[in-house]
């Protein structure tokens, strides 16, 4: 008796415990939490507290890159869960790892770059970006509550105190309580929903989800899975849920504003396409209805109050709550089929083009607040394209590509969004986002129309040569590329991913 | 050898003006000459380019000719790069190449500024154009189709006048909420062919005829809708033209003629590509319907311009008034009415296009466009008055110019089916000639009434060629009809037959090889 439990122990703890292949699937997380603990220990021989501290920024660099090309030897067509499913390592979170990774290395270099940017070159700063985005990394690759969670309370604390950090304005210290105080309710949210959703199930593992029993008899399992989308909701920025973003855009760093506003989304993304694809085996009315509500509203408020706004950055808060509304249609697609390969290819390639384009935009922003103040305003960038040809090249070609307007990146991802949408018959919301990406691409020209078509007023922004220059000139060029290859190449790569992911694979045995 | 080309001419007609405007940027930027001869000649190969499709082009067939099929997205998308041209498209492609390197030197004087940078995005613009002609896949079509817009929005906003940028904003947000609409209508199309076949997804246009004419009638009414009013924004049609005064006037001469030469072909084009042979029962029902906003448009159109007193305008509004009489004839289904409304196309892009440069020639030498501060312009610009009076009487459509046979059958079409809406539409001939008389009355004729005017020098040798070129198209179209409609014949008929008898439209794919066509026999 005694023997045989024994040799079923061995064998749940030989299920459970890591083997070589975890380690090596796993690596970029462990990467950037090693690069992160030796940035900072460097830091203790510091001589200058307050001065950029390049050795630091050195190991960041290294494990980042070491974060991007270990995905690239498995070529993301792995397949396999650990840690019960704590883990898992499939494409979808080998890829996130490696955009996860890029975007954390273009931070880092982007912050080298400029002046004001340099400021966040602490070794405690550098290391408060590593861990964020080894939280990310957690979220991503996440098959279960626990993991997930943790994941995101590392994410979201390191980036509570980048916010506020080393800022003295009213402003920044304000998106930093503001951030903050709302993104903890919103954690506590999250945390309601799962113990809800456990009480229910009894179970922590997104596959077990779809045992639910969503009845008007046990209000509180629609309640769980209720909150869990909202707090999920808080963090993508989706109506009416956004609130902070404007603000925290606004009030942060204009690097750190284009870190959190892609890469943090990025990994709700994922992290969404995990709980409802693989928790429902069948359609989920109830998160179809959720997600129509939401998505319809955010791309309504997305689209119209940025209309209003002449801060570029509260302009792209609003893109970004726009934009958030688009992720909520597919994923009412995914919902209405959970089975859905189009929807989760829309909502992949959505996101990495919005990725892509937004750290693009903030990559330029940074360069054009060298020399400025911070928050430029739309009359500021008039006579633009007279001064940098390239800068508002740039930046058209990136605003142009979030309005979605073919050639340019952003087209695709969207047309497949409407495409995934329109064969689960959600032509409703389609018909919203038409009318609306309408209405939301007159603040995208309005912008540009400033950079192209006004002449240079004395308020205008300056441009300083910098030593940085170069390394901005090579960042945004970069971006550029990245867009156009993902835009045009279009979803060929997102199709290549294998979305039956490990956790499917595992509930499947 | 020929055989190679015929499989790649198309290709080459998209990709040739695209990498032209990319070496316009390798070019030293000081020497302007090089600059404008550079893109000049690169339009006149593109011209000479395009007139191997139609040395090769096999009349009395309606399929899709000098077809080239490359697999663009991955395969159970059904996403490919199909190009092709039947008689529709084939003689719109000849229009724009022939266009575009009039446009280019009439840029030679009329922009000043940024040289390098317009004629990059003509080039672009061009290479647009023909793309969204030859497409015969929807994805790539709508790619191409909202590809022309960049070029444009900023063709009007930087080098545009006054109120330039409220009138390219209003272009881009009026064309792109047509054009969503219409993404939509494709994309239920591309599932319901899904449904039908069997997951077998493509958007390949051929298969997509069949399946699309097969719907039920409510469901091709919605369809025909949105896709129509993309196009009808396009054309512009009432109710839906308030865009096009304000982006004529405010865009700068070659921005002007290449909107009125080719962009407006591209909404009529659309309907004669897309909304009519795929949903031929709601065309046939949504017809009178469209026939009387045309021709509201054409009595609308003549009226406003009768009353207005910037030239540019004026121009501008009679461009709405003629593109009433092309969708009029289109919408009538009869073999003259359709045939009519191609030509005019043409037509009326040669005429409005040779105006507008005139236009553009005196307000180089005035800076103004009012009507007032002109008169008796024949005493001193003898030859500029020549060019006025051949190109009014192209617009006005007087027996021997093109306009009179395209006007002519669209009336007689239009008759066929509905004869108090032709009537009517009737009426809008007159008009025509009214206020475009009046025009040249107020401008040409008469005593010189400004001092300033005394002083005019007449056209010089490049302006004389620009519009002595556009005049000797303008009666050529109108003596020698026939080769140019035969190669459109089949097509039409084609279209004509889906309609009346309420069944598909009947086309393939079919390439070229030693002057004989070979027709796949499947779409795929």
């Amino acid at each position: 008796m005694l023997a045989e439990n024994m040799v079923q122990i061995k064998m749940r703890l030989a299920e459970i415990m890591p083997n070589v292949d975890f380690y090596f699937y796993s690596s970029p997380i462990f990467m950037l939490i090693i690069g992160a603990l030796a940035a900072l220990l460097v830091g203790i021989f510091r001589a200058h507290p307050d001065k950029p501290n390049f050795t630091s920024l050195g190991i960041a660099i290294v494990s980042c890159v070491g974060g991007l090309i270990a995905p690239l030897l498995v070529k993301f067509n792995a397949n396999s869960a650990f840690l019960g499913s704590g883990f898992l390592a499939d494409g979808l979170s080998l890829f996130s790892f490696f955009i996860i990774s890029a975007g954390t290395l273009f931070t880092l270099l982007l912050a080298s770059g400029t002046n004001t940017g340099r400021s966040l070159l602490r070794p405690e700063t550098i290391a408060l970006l590593l861990f964020s985005s080894s939280g990310m990394m957690i979220m991503t690759s996440a098959g279960e509550f626990m993991s997930f969670f943790i994941g995101l309370e590392i994410t979201s604390i390191s980036l509570y105190v980048l916010v506020g950090y080393q800022r003295s304005d009213v402003r920044g210290l304000e998106a930093a309580v503001k951030y903050f105080l709302l993104g903890s309710c919103a954690a506590g949210m999250i945390l309601m929903g799962m113990a809800l959703i456990y009480l229910h199930t009894g179970s922590l593992r997104w596959s077990d989800i779809g045992h639910l029993p969503v009845t008007v008899q046990k209000p509180f399992a629609s309640l769980g899975i209720v909150l869990l989308v909202c707090g999920l909701a808080f963090k993508l920025a989706i109506a009416p849920f956004h609130t902070w973003a404007p603000d925290v855009y606004q009030g942060a760093h204009s690097t750190l504003t284009g870190y959190m506003a892609t890469l943090v989304k990025l990994s709700i993304v994922v992290v969404f396409i995990r709980i409802v694809g693989t928790g429902f085996k069948t359609p989920a009315p109830l998160l179809v209805d959720l997600f129509w509500g939401l998505g319809a509203l955010s791309i309504i408020v997305g689209s119209l109050f940025g209309l209003v706004h002449n801060s570029i950055k509260r302009i792209l808060a609003y893109s970004s709550v726009a934009n958030a509304g688009y992720f909520c249609l597919a994923l009412a697609a995914l919902a209405a089929n959970p089975t859905s390969i189009l929807a989760r290819q829309a909502l992949m390639a959505h996101a990495v083009v919005y990725v892509i384009l937004s750290l693009g935009i903030f990559a330029v922003l940074s360069w054009i607040e060298e020399g400025n103040r911070e928050d430029l305003l739309k009359e500021e960038l008039a006579g633009l394209a007279a001064k940098s040809p390239f800068l508002a090249t740039a930046l058209s070609f990136f605003l142009g590509g979030l309005a979605g307007i073919p050639p340019l990146a952003g087209f695709f991802a969207k047309f497949m969004i409407i495409n995934a949408a329109i064969s689960e018959q959600l032509i409703g919301l389609s018909i919203v986002l038409v009318v609306f990406s309408c209405l939301s691409l007159y603040y995208y020209l309005s912008i540009m129309v400033e950079v192209w078509f006004k002449p240079a007023t004395r308020q205008s922004a300056v441009l300083v040569e910098t030593n940085g220059t170069t390394m901005l000139r090579f960042l945004v060029a970069t971006a550029m590329v990245a867009a156009l290859v993902f835009g045009i190449a279009g979803p060929r790569w997102a199709s290549s991913l294998h979305y039956v992911t490990a956790v499917e694979k595992v509930s499947q045995k | 050898m020929i055989n190679f080309i015929s499989h790649w001419i198309l290709t080459i007609l998209i990709v040739f003006p695209l990498l032209c405007a990319a070496l316009l940027f390798v070019l030293p930027k000081e020497k302007l000459g090089l600059v404008k001869n550079f893109a000049f000649c690169a339009t006149l190969v593109e011209l000479v380019f395009s007139l191997h499709l139609i040395v090769y082009f096999v009349p009395d067939y309606s399929h899709f000719q000098f077809s080239q099929i490359m697999p663009w997205m991955p395969k159970p998308m059904g996403i490919d790069y199909i190009v092709g041209v039947d008689g529709l498209s084939l003689i719109l492609v000849l229009l724009t190449t022939a266009l575009c390197p009039i446009v280019v030197l009439s840029s030679y004087s009329s922009i000043e500024t940024k040289v390098r940078e317009f004629l990059a995005l003509f080039l672009f613009l061009e290479s647009a154009m023909i793309g969204a002609l030859v497409s015969v896949d929807l994805v790539l079509f709508y790619f191409f189709w909202e590809a022309m817009l960049i070029p444009m929005y900023f063709i009007i906003g930087i080098w545009g006048g006054k109120d330039r940028i409220y009138a390219t904003t209003k272009f881009v947000i009026y064309t792109v909420i047509g054009s969503l609409l219409m993404l939509v209508a494709f994309s239920y199309l591309y599932y319901a062919h899904g449904t039908i076949s069997g997951n077998h997804f493509t958007t390949n246009l051929v298969d997509l005829y069949k399946t699309a004419a097969t719907l039920p009638v409510e469901t091709q009414l919605w369809l025909f809708s949105a896709t129509a009013i993309a196009f009808a924004i396009k054309v512009p049609l009432f109710p839906f033209h308030t865009w096009l005064p304000d982006a004529h006037v405010q865009a700068p001469t070659p921005g002007s003629v290449i909107l009125a030469g080719v962009l407006l072909k591209m909404g009529t084009y659309g309907f004669l590509r897309f909304s009519i042979p795929m949903f031929p029962k709601a065309a046939l029902i949504a017809a009178p319907y469209m026939i009387t906003l045309a021709v509201i448009g054409i009595i609308y159109g003549a009226l406003i311009a009768w009353r207005q007193t910037d030239i540019k305008k004026l121009v501008a509004y009679s461009s709405v008034s003629h593109l009433g009489f092309v969708v009029a004839g289109m919408f009538s289904f009869t073999e003259q009415g359709m045939t009519g409304a191609l030509y005019q196309m043409v037509n009326h892009g040669i005429s409005t296009g040779a105006l507008f440069l005139l236009i553009g020639v005196i307000y180089e030498r005035r800076h103004t466009r009012e009507m007032s501060q002109f008169g008796g312009l024949a005493k001193v610009m003898p030859w500029y008055a020549f060019f006025f009076v051949v190109a009014t009487m192209g617009s006005v459509a007087l027996p021997g110019t093109g306009g009179f046979i395209g006007e002519w059958l669209i009336l007689l079409g239009t008759f066929k089916s509905n004869p108090i809406l032709a009537v009517i539409a009737g009426t809008g001939v007159i008009f025509g000639a009214v206020y475009m008389l009046w025009l040249v009355l107020k401008v040409i004729w008469g005593p010189i009434t400004v001092e300033e005017n005394k002083g005019l020098t007449d056209v010089n040798f490049r302006e004389a060629v620009i519009l002595g070129t556009l005049s000797v198209l303008i009666f050529a179209c109108g003596f020698a009809s026939a080769p140019l409609l035969e190669h459109t014949q089949a097509t039409l008929l084609s279209i004509r037959k889906a309609v009346v008898m309420q069944a598909p439209f009947e086309t393939s794919l079919a390439s070229q090889s030693d002057g004989k066509l070979n027709i796949a026999q499947k779409g795929q």
